[in-house]
């Protein structure tokens, strides 16, 4: 059982020095990442695609929404290098690529406070960059409407202000109809039907100003609602007592001349309440609030900086496990190793435990430099030091599978830089997984990284614990691979000279 | 050859009939051999003819895909941890850690063999002044030269006391004066009662061992002392006469004439010279010098005993082989 040890820290010891004796290879290894994300952080601006726009703008311009509006609101998102009136000029500029987008907004026309025809804004472009594509197409819809929102709210107001006009009309009506109910005289009511066919026009004109109830594109409030309901209610009493003004019956007519009291007053009472309401809370009534219960997120750099860390970790780990085996065996050192007590076993223990002690002071080293650039050190510091150790372990077990199936060095390093692509692309490195159809999610399993970058943001940023997924991720990765291993390099090793 | 089976104990390595076959002619056949304890074994052949598997063989690496191979009374592939701590193993190539020290390399290699670090220390330092490393102990191992390098294996090869030392091409790619340095080292183990087996392409090394075994397209030619070589190559000892030129005919007719001569060869570009082939040269020479002055009146300016070198001796045994196949081929 001691030389059992004996023999794996004598692997370990081997390691250790042979590692040392390489330092431009931990140098590049850990010191060249680190130097990109510094770079990164120095200089990272925005998250934002830079794309440059043309306005083309009607001669006419648009009632109630100026050019300098337009040209503010597309600025917040693009940049705007010119304002024309002349679609095709524009257009000549997309074709030379001297703007990616060209934004057309057209003529507009209100007939009676309605818009004439239901208008079309053009967003233009050329892009092969499909994340710029959403991002434009993101961008015009946010433009349609805060546009149709700027003419909502101009119809609102010209509303308003007719409503006013015709509450007036209203009241007179209202005081006619209650002298009415309270006649006992055929002919005197008899009148009412006149006093309804003045009042129809100034329901009708009303309604024709109000904002469109039905309109996808607007969030209208109550006051709106009350009005156009109101209005409707009023507009069936009227017609019921002009059913019944021909009747015999008096008492019908009474009771209909009450009810129609009663709902030009409620009418007046919504009216008054649509006037005093500000226009921007009839046309959009609900307003957001954001809390973030931590305070606020992280900047973009210390964002990444958890997986970042687990990439170098990964990656360091995989190079040196990579190398590990197949050096070995292009060295003819197995042969000497078959001749000897040795087991395989006691070398792949005794290279792991090298490995993963170079690379956990690695990771360590790295924490403490991610500090500064002010990202948190970890709260709970001996979940963060187990994660680190089992990613370096799971790490250096995909590395050793990799030794194990290379045949010679650069074979090695090219498996090594596949396991970096694959772990961009599929660890929610850059792209959610979420993102992705299942087989991908396959992939992700089995890539340490994705578990460590889940693990570290919790223990680094979110300061909570780990959740049990990324523990039983990683020691699942360290079975598996660790079995692969040996189970490839067990009969491998037996038949060293092949 | 010894004869096998009669004392199993007093041979460190026993193979019968041992074949193995890779398939496609390729391999090694029917080795037939037994090398007695406390002797060096040097194997010899050009390159390709199977030294390597066969070494690979006795060290348990490869089995038998047919015959039997013995080695300390067992099968090498059966070998136990504590069996393979008998064996000392010294591949073609260097094998080392370029990156470690000297020192480091050999406790790296006292540790694989489970020595514990108290053991290891004082064995290292009477290793590396046995191999002429001791100053170089420090230096990095892709530091040290080609022969260094060697003797660094040799010395890590014995770390673990083996009984057993078998080396492949242990002097290869290394000058003349650091290989005879090399073989003292062998020859100084030898005598301290280990056993050795060392592959070469130099057939002249063959003089520094006990047997030698000469191979040729994987199988065993002969297996014989140095002198039992030289011996057979050149069909009995040769000695060398020289006369004057004026007398060169006459002296080479009267030798061939007699029984106790069995060739006279004339020495190339020495027009004056002769070599005599006899049964025992030692015993040969005064009856040669007294029958050539009683009958001819020729008195050598030169008589003694010949030994030809062992590039020689491989070429004529080579030369032999191929003959008797020509003619097994022709019957």
């Amino acid at each position: 059982m001691i030389a059992f040890f004996i023999r794996v820290f004598s692997f370990f010891k081997k390691e250790i020095h042979d590692v040392r004796r390489q330092p431009r290879l931990l140098l590049s290894l850990v010191g060249g990442p680190l130097l990109v994300l510094g770079a990164f952080g120095a200089t990272f601006r925005s998250a934002n695609p830079f794309i440059t726009t043309a306005l083309v703008w009607p001669e006419n311009g648009i009632p109630g929404f100026s050019q300098e509006q337009a040209e503010d609101f597309i600025s917040n998102n693009f940049t705007l290098l010119d304002v024309t009136n002349d679609e095709e000029e524009a257009l000549g500029w997309l074709e030379e690529g001297l703007v990616d987008v060209v934004q057309i907004v057209p003529e507009i026309s209100f007939e009676e406070g309605q818009l004439s025809s239901r208008p079309e804004i053009k967003i233009i472009s050329r892009t092969i960059d499909p994340t710029a594509e959403a991002w434009i197409r993101s961008l015009a819809y946010g433009e349609k409407n805060y546009i149709n929102q700027q003419l909502l709210f101009q119809q609102a107001n010209l509303a308003q202000q007719k409503a006013v006009e015709i509450s007036i009309n209203l009241e007179d009506a209202q005081a006619e109809f209650s002298q009415l109910s309270m006649s006992v005289d055929p002919e005197e009511i008899a009148r009412a039907g006149e006093i309804i066919e003045e009042l129809r026009p100034f329901l009708n004109e009303l309604l024709e100003f109000l904002p469109p109830q039905v309109d996808s594109q607007a969030n209208f409030g109550p006051e709106l609602a009350d009005v156009h309901r109101d209005i409707q209610l009023l507009s069936d009493d009227l017609d019921e007592l002009e059913g019944v003004l021909s009747d015999d019956a008096l008492s019908p007519k009474i009771e209909r001349l009450e009810n129609i009291d009663d709902e030009i007053a409620q009418l007046r009472v919504s009216i008054d309440d649509f006037a005093e309401t500000p226009p921007e809370n009839i046309i959009s009534p609900f307003r957001e609030t954001y809390t973030n219960l931590r305070g606020s997120a992280f900047s973009m750099v210390i964002f990444y900086a958890p997986a970042v860390l687990a990439l170098l970790v990964q990656q360091l780990s995989i190079t040196l496990a990579s190398l590990g085996l197949v050096r070995e065996r292009q060295m003819g050192s197995f042969e000497m190793f078959r001749v000897s007590p040795l087991k395989f076993s006691q070398i792949l223990i005794g290279k792991s435990l090298a490995y993963i002690t170079y690379v956990t002071l690695a990771g360590l080293v790295l924490t403490l430099l991610l500090g500064l650039i002010d990202v948190p050190i970890p709260a709970d510091f001996g979940q963060y030091f187990l994660l680190l150790v089992l990613l370096a372990t799971a790490s250096v077990g995909i590395g050793f599978l990799i030794s194990a199936t290379a045949r010679t060095d650069s074979q090695a390093i090219q498996l090594s830089m596949l396991v970096l692509l694959l772990s961009i692309f599929f660890t929610s490195f850059f792209l959610p997984i979420t993102g992705f159809a299942w087989p991908a999610w396959i992939i992700a399993i089995l890539i340490p990284m994705t578990h460590a970058i889940e693990g570290f943001q919790e223990v680094i940023l979110a300061g909570s614990r780990i959740g049990a997924g990324v523990w039983v991720g990683l020691v699942l990765i360290i079975i598996l691979s660790y079995s692969l291993v040996l189970l490839i390099m067990r009969r491998q090793y037996r038949k060293v000279i092949d | 050859m010894e004869k096998m089976d009669a004392n199993v104990n007093k041979y460190a390595v026993i193979m019968k009939k041992a074949s193995h076959d890779f398939g496609g002619g390729a391999g090694v056949f029917d080795l037939d051999l037994a090398l007695p304890a406390g002797s060096i074994l040097g194997v010899i052949g050009p390159s390709g003819c199977g030294k390597t598997t066969m070494i690979r063989m006795v060290n348990g690496i490869l089995g038998t895909t047919s015959g039997e191979v013995l080695v300390l009374d067992k099968d090498p592939i059966r070998f136990t941890a504590n069996e393979k701590t008998k064996i000392g193993y010294i591949p073609q190539h260097f094998v080392l850690y370029p990156n470690l020290n000297v020192q480091e390399n050999m406790h790296f290699i006292g540790g694989i063999f489970g020595m514990n670090n108290s053991e290891r220390k004082d064995k290292i330092q009477s290793l590396l002044e046995f191999v002429d490393l001791i100053d170089a102990q420090k230096r990095l191992a892709r530091k040290l030269s080609g022969g260094m390098q060697r003797r660094l294996m040799l010395a890590g090869a014995l770390l673990h006391t083996p009984d057993l030392l078998i080396a492949d091409e242990p002097t290869a790619g290394i000058d003349p004066i650091l290989r005879a340095r090399i073989w003292e080292n062998f020859r100084a183990l030898r005598d301290q009662g280990k056993t050795l087996i060392v592959t070469t392409q130099y057939v002249g090394e063959a003089a520094y061992c006990d047997k030698v075994a000469v191979m040729r397209k994987g199988r065993l030619i002969t297996v014989d002392t140095p002198q039992g070589l030289q011996h057979q190559a050149m069909g009995g000892e040769a000695v060398h006469i020289e006369v004057d030129s004026s007398q060169i005919k006459d002296a080479m007719q009267f030798l061939i004439g007699l029984p106790q001569v069995a060739r006279v060869d004339p020495v190339p570009d020495k027009p004056n010279s002769l070599y005599v082939f006899v049964e025992n040269a030692s015993k040969a020479i005064p009856m040669l010098l007294s029958q050539l002055k009683e009958s001819e009146g020729i008195t050598p300016t030169i008589a003694e005993p010949y030994l030809p070198p062992f590039d020689e001796v491989f070429v004529r045994l080579i030369q032999r082989v191929e003959e008797d196949l020509a003619m097994e081929r022709i019957q």
